[in-house]
């Protein structure tokens, strides 16, 4: 594969984190948390999506006790403590919330350990309770956490889904991406996002492509205004995300550029670092923009099954063109040397 | 209109690459450009037509113009017959 192009990513977000307030809201409401202490430092932040079990700092080890960390405080925890005389507990207590945690989430309901909130509160670390196990906790948290902490950025473009496969169309404004997606939708594909994409990457490499904030599946279609594709088109017509598979890029045809006529080069275009298979769409009037989409798409299908039309094409050409040589060689001999000789 | 006929060098013939380039060429003239090979005549400025001909090493084609940029066009476009395409071989 050829690179190209590989113009800098868009607003990449690095070093991404997540404040302790995040887990509070609906994507965790199954866990039912509520905050026991620290109400005013909810703004604690998480760096890592692996949660601690603390069981070995309550012991006295306090080594691997991370910063940015979520601790889950549960049951063994608990019962630990509890056989531990009183004064040398409160010692545990008081030199672990010392040290730099993010927050802790106590499960299965359990009460607290008298002493440990107040220390909690004025050593300014939240701590959250949940009525579910420990290890539906820390599923659940670890879910939550990997997808907020992968590497994101958003671009100006629309996604789609265009036979099972992820189509980020880029372009300027105003060169017709709106209208060939809202084409496309007709013509029965779906839409993920239109004007801002957000996109993360996953640490499986995939780029994942879905609408930022509240603007799912509304687009902005000039001279109609603000439109909402799944009422006009119903459930099949949108989607939540989808892995970007292909990037197509609409430009306004300019007679100076060289455009690909063969399709033997592969091209790819950066998004984080990832590089995703690339087309440099010419837009010329008369042109029907978001049928060449959808032949874009159908042609990379056929790559990813192993059907390359265009080597295979150049493959059976340079075939012929070997038997044409043998031929005209065979009819006047050494003919086809008769320049390099 | 103006004609000429030269024979193929490179070793490839008008393989694909050869003919995207070929078509390159022809599309900066405003003449209309033809290449003939055995009674077979296609458009210069079509890639699929001029990779039909499957015209290789040792053979001839002809390579007609006809237009303002006639006498310019046969020029540029011999002069990337006798360069072999650029692939040295």
């Amino acid at each position: 594969m050829t690179d190209r192009v590989s113009p800098p990513p868009e607003g990449k977000r690095d070093g991404a984190s997540v404040e302790v307030r995040e887990l509070l809201t609906d994507e965790l409401s199954d866990l039912h948390l509520s905050v026991l202490a620290g109400q005013r430092h909810l703004d604690n932040r998480i760096i890592n999506p692996r949660v601690q079990k603390p069981g070995l700092a309550f012991a006295g080890y306090y080594t691997y006790i991370k910063p940015g960390r979520v601790q889950i405080f549960g049951e063994s925890e608990r019962a630990y403590l509890q056989t531990l005389p009183k004064a040398e507990r409160q010692q545990r207590f008081d030199d672990i919330t010392r040290l730099p945690i993010a927050v802790f989430i106590l499960t299965k309901g359990l009460a607290p350990l008298p002493g440990f909130l107040r220390l909690c509160q004025e050593r300014e670390v939240p701590v959250l309770s949940s009525p579910s196990l420990s290890s539906v906790v820390i599923k659940r948290v670890s879910w939550f956490l990997e997808d907020h902490l992968v590497p994101e950025t958003q671009m100006h473009a629309v996604l789609l889904e265009i036979y099972g496969i992820g189509v980020l169309l880029l372009g300027r404004s105003g060169v017709g991406k709106s209208e060939s997606a809202l084409d496309l939708i007709t013509r029965g594909h779906s839409l993920v996002a239109d004007d801002r994409v957000s996109i993360k990457r996953y640490p499986s490499g995939d780029l994942v492509g879905s609408s930022p904030g509240e603007l799912h599946h509304h687009m902005e279609i000039r001279g109609l205004g603000i439109v909402d594709i799944k009422d006009l088109f119903g459930l099949s017509a949108v989607r939540e995300r989808k892995t970007i598979d292909l990037v197509i890029q609409l430009e306004p045809w300019d007679s100076e550029t060289q455009y690909d006529r063969l399709g033997l080069d592969e091209t790819v275009f950066h998004i984080l670092g990832t590089p995703v298979p690339y087309i440099q769409m010419p837009v010329a009037s008369g042109r029907n923009v978001s049928v060449l989409v959808e032949i874009a798409a159908r042609n990379h299908v056929l790559k990813m099954q192993g059907h390359f039309s265009a080597q295979e094409f150049a493959r059976k050409l340079e075939e012929q063109l070997e038997r044409n040589r043998n031929r005209s060689n065979q009819q006047a001999p050494g003919a086809g040397e008769e320049k390099s000789g | 209109m103006i004609e000429r006929e030269i024979k193929i060098s490179n070793r490839l013939g008008l393989h694909a690459r050869a003919a995207a380039k070929l078509v390159h060429l022809a599309g900066t003239f405003d003449s209309e450009v033809s290449i003939l090979r055995e009674g077979e005549e296609v458009d210069g400025k079509s890639i699929l037509g001029i990779m039909m001909l499957a015209a290789a090493q040792g053979q001839n084609v002809t390579i007609r113009c006809d237009g303002d940029d006639e006498s310019e066009a046969i020029e540029a476009l011999g002069r990337l017959f006798e360069d072999k395409f650029g692939e040295g071989s």
